[in-house]
Formats: C-alpha cells, structure tokens, sequence
C-alpha cells in the first residue's frame, strides 16, 4: 500500500500541536456550536414513518393504519361486574374523567350508543330507503322480488304474512314499513345494513352501553389525541386511565378490573424495554471495554478520555442530521448510538501504536501512531460508510437516517480521533509495556500456516456447507416476535380477544381514490366481492358502508334501472291485486298507496357527506377518511383466522377490484418481502462499495483478494450458521449482515496493512495483529453486550452482528494472512 | 379503530322497536318527590317479589293500513328474569317464546318453528326487553329522554318522547298499573296520525308454577 495520507495527516498533528491550547479551544467551540445545532433536530416517534415510502404496498398499509387510526386506537375492557346497573354507572364515570379532566389527551370515547341517539340512528336508517330506495336497491332483486309476486297465491300469502306481523309482539312502527314496502323491496338493503355489525363478535348494546355476551364487562374505545408511539403522552394517557378505573369502581361499588389493549400501552412497553436495554448493554459494553483498555494500556488514565471521539462523533452526526434532515427517527437515532459505540475500534488502533511507537522511544509516538494509521483508519471509515450508504439505499426512511446519522457520527469520530484526539497524547515513555495483544492471533495464525491444507479445505467445506444452510434462512413474519410487552399486557389482550373478537383477525379492506366518490366507486366494486367471498366461506363476515353510500355513478345506474322497470302497465297491475288480494286481510283500499306512489318517483341520492357528517356520523364517519392524497373508505372484513391460508383471496381481490387489504398478516408479510428484496440489493451495492473502496486503497489484486474474499466469506458462513441456529431475520435486523461486512473492513483493512508494510514486515504484521484483537476484542465485547438485552429486536441484533462478525474475523484470520504470507521474510 | 364500533341494529319491521325500547325510559330528573317518584317507587315495591305472571290478553289495533279494527286474543306467561311466551290463539295462531338470549317463534303461515338467538332478532329483543322492563318496574333508564306525566289518579303513565323525530314514529305510550302494583292492567301505543295498539291484560295470576315447556315450541 503507498501511503502518502498518513505522512500528510501526521504533518498536520505536528502542527497542531504545536498550537495545542488553541486548537483544543477550537475544538471545545466548535463541538458546542455543534450541539446548539443539534439541538434543532426533532425526533419523530411514529412507527410507521420508519416504514419505506417507496414501495406500494407498504405505503398502502401505512396509509390505511394512520387513517384509520388502527395502530393508536386504545380498547379498554371493564368488569366484570354482577349487576347492569354497577356496569353502567362504571361504565358513565370512566367516560366522564376521559372527557372531563381527559379532554386535553383524549379525543375521542366511543362506550357504546346512547339510547335515544340509538332510536335516531335507526331512524335515519330507516328514512334512507323511505327516500332513497331507487338510488340503493340493486335492480336485479327488486326483479327477483317482483317477479317472485306475479303468481297471486305467493302474493297472497305475503299479505297474510304482513298481518301477522302486524299484529305482533314486536309490532310498532312496523306499519309504516309495510305500507311502503308490502313486497320487501327493502329487505336485501336492511339485511345488508344489519350486516355492518357483523364483525363484532361478543358485543351487544344493552342500555346504550357495548356490554359482553354474559353482560358483566364492558368495552370503550378511546382515541387518545397522541399517535400510540408517542412515549412522553402515552405514560399521561395510562396515568389518566388508572384514574378513571379509580372513580369507576367508586361508582360501581364494587372491585373493577380494567383490561387495556392496543394504543399506547404496548409502545410504553416497548420504549422502557427499549430504554433499559440501552442503558444496561450499554453499560455493560462500556466495562468491558474498559477492562480490555485496562488490561492492555499502560497509562490507564488515557482510558476515560476514549469516550470523547465518540462523544464528539455523536454531536457531529446530530447536527449534521439537523441541518440535513431536520426530522429523523427516535429509533433510528437509538441504533445509530448503538452502532456509534462500535467506532471505538479507531481509537483502540490510534492509543495500540501510540504505546506502541512510545515503548520504542519514539520522540512523537502520537504523530506517528496517526501516520500508521490515518491509511486504514480513513479506508475502514470511508467502507463503513460505504455499507451505510447501502443501508440508506434500502428506502426505509429510519435506515436513511440512521445511515445518515451513522456516517455523519462515524466522520466526526474517526475526525476527531486522527486530529484532535492525538493533541491529548503525551509523548513521555509509558509505565510500563504494551502486552503483546497480538499473541494469540500470531499463535493462531502460524497454527493455520501450518496446517495450510487442512485450514484451506476446512474453509471450502464450511463455505459449502454453510452456504448451503444459508440459502435457508427464513425470514421473521410474525411482528409479534419483534414485541416486547408484558406477559400481563399481552394476556389482556388475548382475554379482549376472546370476549371482543381478535383484532388481528380483522381485516382493513380499503378503498381509495382522488376524491370521496372516486373512493366510493372502488368500495363497490370490491363489496359484491366481499360477499360472494363471504357466501364461499372465504371469510367470515364483512362490514360495509356500501349499501348505506354507493358512488354517484351506481346510484345514477340503478335509478334508470328502476325507471324502466316501473312501467305504466306493472304499476297498475300491481295496484290492483294488492287491492283484491288485501281486503282478504283486513287491508284498506288505501294501505298501498305510499307504496305506489313510490314506483312512480326516482327518489332522492344519497350524499356521502351528508351522512357522514349529519345523519349518521356514527356509522359512516369512521369508515370515511382522508388524507394529503385523497379519500379513502374502509370496509371490515372478520377472517377465517390469522393464518396465510384466511387471506389467500386477497391478491386476486385487490387486482379485481382496485381496494387494498391491510391486515396485521398481510403488512407482515409486505415487509418480509420488502427486507429479502432489499437485503439482497443492499448488500450488493455495500459490496460493490467496499470493493471499490479497496481496490482504490489496497491497489494491488492480491491485497484486495486478500480482503474482499474473507469478508465474502464470512457473509456466507454468518447467515449460514444463523439458518442453523434457527435466527431469523426480521425487519430490524435485516440489514445488519450488511453492515458487519463494512465494519469487518476495519479489521481486515489493518491486518493487511501490516503485510503491505515492507520495512520490519514481520514487526508490523505483530502489531496490526495487536490492534485487530484489541478492537475486535472490544467490538465483540459490545455486540455480545446486546445478547442480554431483553427486548427481541435489540437481542436480534445482538445475535445477528454477534455472529456476523465473528465469522468475520474467523474468516479473516484464517485466510488473509494465508493470501498474504509469502509478504513475510 | 373502528372495528369495534357496533352500530345500532335496525330492520325493516323494528324500526320503532328501539324507540319503544327507549320509552321504557322516565324522567327522573327531578330529586324531590313528584308523583312519578311516587309511581316509580310503588311499581318496583309492588313487582319485586313477582316472579311469574300469567294470564291473557286482548289486542286492539286500529291502523290506516286496516280497514277495520283488528282484535287478536291470546295468552302470555313471563318468568323473571329472562323468560317469555307471547301466543296470539286467533284471528291467527302465532308462539313466540323467550327463554335468556335465545327465542323460538312459529306462526300458521309460517308454519315451520324458528329458532334465533336474540342478538340476530333486534326488533324482538327490543320488544321482549320492554316486556320485561314494563313487568319489573325498572324505568330508571334513559333520563331525560322522555316527558313523562303520571294519570289516571296516578297509576298509569304516559310517556311521550322528548325528539321530535321519535314522536314521528311513536308519539305516546300509556302503561296503566293494577291497584296493587304487581302487574299492568294495560298499554296503548300510540302513533303520529292517530293510529294505536291497545293490549289489554285479563285473569293475571301471579307466582304460579309454570311449566318448563311454557317457554319451549314443539315442532308441529
């Protein structure tokens, strides 16, 4: 390797040092100027804008979920109770803390339908086919229905039918139905709309309130006004609710359970698991660290000062994500601290050949350990940045900043650690020797040249073999895996499950368009769908604003069908049998004539809008959204379970009918094809990166083969050994074997650095051995670290970076200096 | 998330049903002691220790689609807490019976035997709920929903609902009590247009040992 950086970069230490006092004055300005800008960068903690907004279908359920507010909505079980009355009146005074002295955190209760509100709504749906039927029946069941009437003996019967509910026990206001409607023109439409409900599974309005099947718990639905990611206003959200259980039992009387699932719960979970993990691995690493600091460096009191490279890299990369970004994602920040903390491995070198010159008396061992390593040091930097521009490329906005975040950090750090750091550096000779680090991996490594043969089919056979498991590894689908709620949290919510339906079995079957009727043209489409899916079994229930708001286009469509089929002649046919045939059962003359009349009109249409916002907001409100790109209406379709085998209809139904399905399942599964996708062209651009970075560092083949094809290697035999370990990748991890392939360049790039040297070639690969273990020892330390954490992801991570380095460095160490060991004398 | 969001149930015969289940309602907004208080107190003192009631019952409805008044004539049995059989003997013979959440009902045009689960017949849930409210004396519910004025040297109410739209369809009903408050003597449902139901209760019997297959129908 020619080296010209190191001397340059060694010159201007020289300089520096010189000037010592000003410079670190500059820096300590510089860092706080900084951080006053970093303090400009705001964190966003929704889930969903960690997501790819690049690909279709996951835009399409993110855009669904944050529509409907499916990820944020909190559903709270109260019970059980012995008695309706405790129920009710628990039930009343949770709603009122929630609205009362809630107001501020929460937007929206929803305990059931008062009622009186409820006798209004079933007015108003009445009074829609009162006015509207011609413009909401389908014409070809009107034509079934009438054709089924044309033999008088089945009309008849029909009015003998009609009597008898007349006279009922459940009677009232049926009159009016019959009279305009002695056929059941209206019958499909009302057996649709009683369909809406359909999906509810275990509920039921007693007394305005949404009570169990056994009647002694109840259910509320409340939308808190902070989207459920929102930690700061979660932790409010439950302390108000804990208050609400509170005065509830005091209105009931009686001990009260409150069961909370969804919204914020799950997330405080989450972050505290989260917040522990990083503080506990953290510490954990930051020890060993130290420990291999203590154990190798001489002057011990240099150790505490290793953290300010980092700390500086941290500062460095925040501002520049403020300035760049000025939004980025909480946790992708979160795992760029983590990884930042592997940077350490620069510092390990610059202190290892700065003992190392000092031990040799050298006059400037700080400038000298920076011309020794500014080469590599700068390489390894540039690679790994390299493998996080890869990760920026996957199109998930949190990789993008934490890629940004990442190398921003990593250019402050390996900055700081080539100029500044080396100013604190004295050039005095040290207590006591450097230990020789690099012994164990100099014992190894004459055990492989030894063994040249075996070492070499050993690798072959690994490679095979492990290349072999490779090709199956599989790939997380269960977003569950990736959740760290409580067992008390996650038992609630399967008990609200059992009583109130299972939420994850519950689709979103969204229709979307530029405008309001546009969407409403989908949704027709995709409802006749759902119900011959339905009727097949393929699903088992669907909830549909359909029959309530059809587009303009299909009610235009139906009253023309209507038109033409009230001719003069069947109108007046009909009139009369209805007058014969109904004086047999106490019918007046007159009793048909709102029927009649109604044959003869197109009625009125029906606005969306006008039922979303005045007549029935309740029922058709929720199901209508929208959004910076248009409107979107939902439908709920109740599956046969959760499994691949309840949504096998759902790719042939969204090419058929244009409506996109979003079930918990089916985003799960988006991602997993997302991450294979992505992991495969995310690494081949980190590795054409990294190639490229070596080849322009390394120059000669050798030196690069010599590189390239241990951390080839490695990738095989880390995703091979994790297919046999049983880890799968998950939509966290997944990038991670991309990124221990650029971080392993560090160790590779120094090693080789060691036989690229010609002057006391075997001195230096000794000490670029020294270096590699003392940082890999540390970096390893770090990632193990990870493997305590109690959050899945963060422990995925762990496992996954674990694994992937150290095959890695296994590869590294058996079968670079093999490539490079005719270099020795 | 709406998914959980049960809408109100309606049909296409129930319409009303849920406003009359809501006429179950009184007012009792006021603390002090109104002569509803007073009836409210005496229906739940006179009801409470009822746990049958059996007798019959004539049925008047005089409806513009009818161009007479219709006289049905039947039996009825109500077991608290949850059961219930309704049997129209002529001009036509109809059961329905109620026994907890589920029912069974046959008619002669009818003629096969339908069994249900309440949950899926709104319109008669609602109804058998206001059964079994009226025989109770539990109309402390809905307050304010309702005016509710007390006849009839005061025992009977009338209710009338406070929403012009409900009046609509309902515009009074009027439950009047026996002298000892243990069962009703009468209710008239009275719609917009003068159009009513009148069901007159006769030869009650309270607390009598009703049979199992009171509340079951045999296929016939």
């Amino acid at each position: 390797m020619e080296d010209r950086l190191g001397p340059s970069l060694a010159a201007l230490v020289r300089r520096l040092r010189s000037r010592r006092l000003a410079a670190l004055g500059f820096t300590a300005l510089a860092t706080l100027a900084l951080a006053l800008v970093g303090t400009r960068l705001s964190l966003d903690e929704d889930l969903l804008s960690f997501l790819p907004g690049d690909d279709p279908e996951i835009r399409g359920h993110a855009r669904a979920l944050r529509a409907f507010k499916a990820l944020d909505t909190i559903r709270i079980d109260l019970g059980p109770l012995d008695s309706e009355d405790q129920l009710v009146a628990a039930v009343a005074s949770f709603e009122a803390t929630l609205l009362g002295e809630g107001a501020p955190l929460v937007s929206h209760v929803f305990a059931g339908v008062p009622d009186l509100r409820g006798a209004e709504i079933a007015l108003a749906i009445a009074d829609l086919p009162a006015r509207s039927l011609p413009s909401l029946a389908r014409p070809e069941e009107v034509a079934a229905i009438l054709s089924k009437y044309d033999d008088d003996a089945a009309l008849d019967e029909r009015l003998a039918s009609l009597f008898v509910t007349l006279n009922g026990l459940d009677s009232a206001g049926a009159q009016t139905v019959i009279r305009r409607d002695p056929l059941g023109l209206e019958g499909p439409w009302f057996g649709r709309v009683q369909e809406l409900q359909a999906v509810v599974e275990g509920a039921r309005l007693e007394r305005g309130r949404i009570v169990s099947s056994d009647r002694k718990h109840a259910l509320l639905l409340v939308e808190p006004r902070a989207r459920a990611s929102d930690i700061e206003e979660g932790e409010k959200v439950m302390t108000l609710l804990a208050r609400a259980r509170e005065r509830a039992e005091g209105a009931a009387g009686s001990p009260l359970r409150m069961v909370v699932a969804g919204g914020h719960q799950g997330h405080i979970e989450n972050a505290r698991a989260i917040k522990f993990d990083a503080w506990f691995t953290s510490l954990v690493s930051l020890a060993a660290m130290f420990l291999v600091y203590a154990a190798i460096f001489p002057r011990r009191w240099l150790i505490p000062l290793t953290a300010l490279p980092l700390v500086f890299g941290g500062v460095f990369g925040t501002a520049v994500c403020a300035l760049l970004l000025g939004k980025m994602s909480k946790i992708a920040i979160g795992f760029g601290g983590i990884l930042l903390g592997l940077a350490d491995d620069f510092i390990v070198h610059l202190y290892y050949f700065y003992e190392l010159r000092s031990r040799d008396e050298h006059p400037e061992p700080a400038v000298s350990a920076v011309e020794r390593i500014a080469l590599p040091t700068l390489a390894a930097g540039t690679s790994i940045a390299g493998s996080f521009v890869a990760l920026a490329a996957s199109g998930f906005p949190g990789q993008r900043d934490l890629a940004v975040f990442a190398t921003a950090s990593l250019a402050g750090t390996v900055g700081f650690c080539l100029l500044v750091h080396p100013l604190l550096l004295p050039s005095g000779k040290a207590p006591r020797p450097l230990p020789r680090a690099g012994a164990p991996l100099r014992a190894f490594v004459s055990f492989v040249e030894r063994h040249t043969r075996a070492a070499v089919l050993l690798a072959v056979v690994a490679t095979l073999v492990l290349g072999a498991f490779a090709a199956r590894i599989r790939f997380e689908d269960d977003p569950r895996a990736l959740d760290a709620r409580s067992k008390k949290t996650l038992e609630g919510e399967d008990e609200l499950s059992a009583r109130w339906g299972d939420p994850s079995a519950l689709a979103l079957v969204v229709a979307s368009g530029a405008s309001l009727d546009e969407a409403l043209a989908v949704n027709d489409r995709a409802y006749p769908r759902l119900e011959k899916l339905r009727d097949e079994g393929a699903v088992r229930a669907v909830s549909s604003i359909a029959p309530l708001v059809p587009s303009s286009t299909v009610q235009a469509a139906r009253r023309a069908a209507w038109r033409a089929l009230w001719t003069e002649e069947r109108r007046a046919s009909l009139a009369a049998r209805l007058g014969r045939l109904g004086g047999r059962h106490h019918f007046s003359a007159r009793a048909f004539e709102p029927f009649l009349e109604r044959t003869a009109s197109d009625g009125d249409p029906v606005s969306a809008e006008s039922l979303a916002t005045a007549a029935l907001p309740e029922l058709v409100g929720p199901r209508i959204a929208r959004d910076g790109a248009g409107a979107l209406v939902v439908t709920l379709v109740r599956l046969r379970g959760t499994d691949d085998d309840a949504l096998s209809w759902v790719g042939a139904f969204e090419r058929e009918t244009g409506a996109a399905v979003t079930t918990g399942r089916g985003f799960a599964r988006a991602l997993v094809r997302l991450v294979k996708e992505r992991l495969l062209s995310c690494g081949a651009l980190a590795f054409v990166a990294v190639l490229a970075i070596l080849v322009s560092t390394l120059r000669r083949w050798r030196l690069v083969l010599a590189a390239t094809l241990p951390l080839a290697l490695g990738l095989v035999w880390s995703v091979g050994l994790l297919a046999l370990t049983g880890t799968r990748i998950d939509a966290v991890n997944f990038l991670i074997p991309v990124l221990t392939f650029g971080l392993s360049v560090d160790y590779v790039l120094f090693l080789a650095s060691g036989y690229g040297r010609s002057s006391g070639a075997s001195d230096e690969v000794e000490q670029a051995q020294g270096a590699v273990v003392a940082s890999s020892v540390t970096t390893l330390a770090g990632m193990a670290s990870l493997l305590l954490a109690r959050h899945p992801a963060i422990f995925g991570v762990g496992v996954v970076s674990f694994v992937g380095t150290s095959a890695s460095l296994l590869a590294i160490f058996v079968l670079t200096p093999l490539l490079l060991r005719d270099r020795e004398p | 998330m709406p998914e959980l969001r049960p809408p109100v149930r309606a049909g296409p015969a129930r319409v009303t049903a849920a406003i009359v289940a809501a006429a179950v309602v009184l007012s009792t907004a006021r603390a002090d002691e109104s002569p509803l208080d007073a009836l409210i107190a005496k229906v739940k003192k006179g009801m409470a220790g009822v746990k049958t009631t059996r007798g019959r019952f004539k049925q008047t409805k005089k409806l513009a689609a009818f161009d007479d008044t219709v006289e049905s004539k039947g039996t009825f049995a109500i077991e608290r807490p949850g059961k219930l059989r309704w049997e129209i003997e002529s001009p036509f013979k109809s059961v329905l019976v109620i026994a907890g959440d589920k029912g069974a009902r046959w008619n002669e045009t009818r003629k096969k035997v339908e069994r249900f689960a309440l949950a899926d017949k709104p319109g008669i849930d609602v109804a058998v709920k206001q059964m079994f409210s009226w025989y109770s004396g539990t109309f402390d519910e809905a307050k304010g929903s309702f005016d509710a004025t007390v006849e009839k040297e005061g025992r009977a109410v009338s209710l009338v609902p406070k929403n012009e739209k409900v009046r609509e369809v309902m515009a009074r009903i009027s439950i009047v009590f026996s002298p000892d408050w243990k069962t009703i003597e009468s209710i008239a449902l009275v719609e917009k247009g003068g159009d009513r139901t009148d069901i007159a209760f006769e030869g009650v019997e309270l607390d009598k040992e009703l049979p199992a297959k009171t509340f079951e129908i045999e296929e016939k």
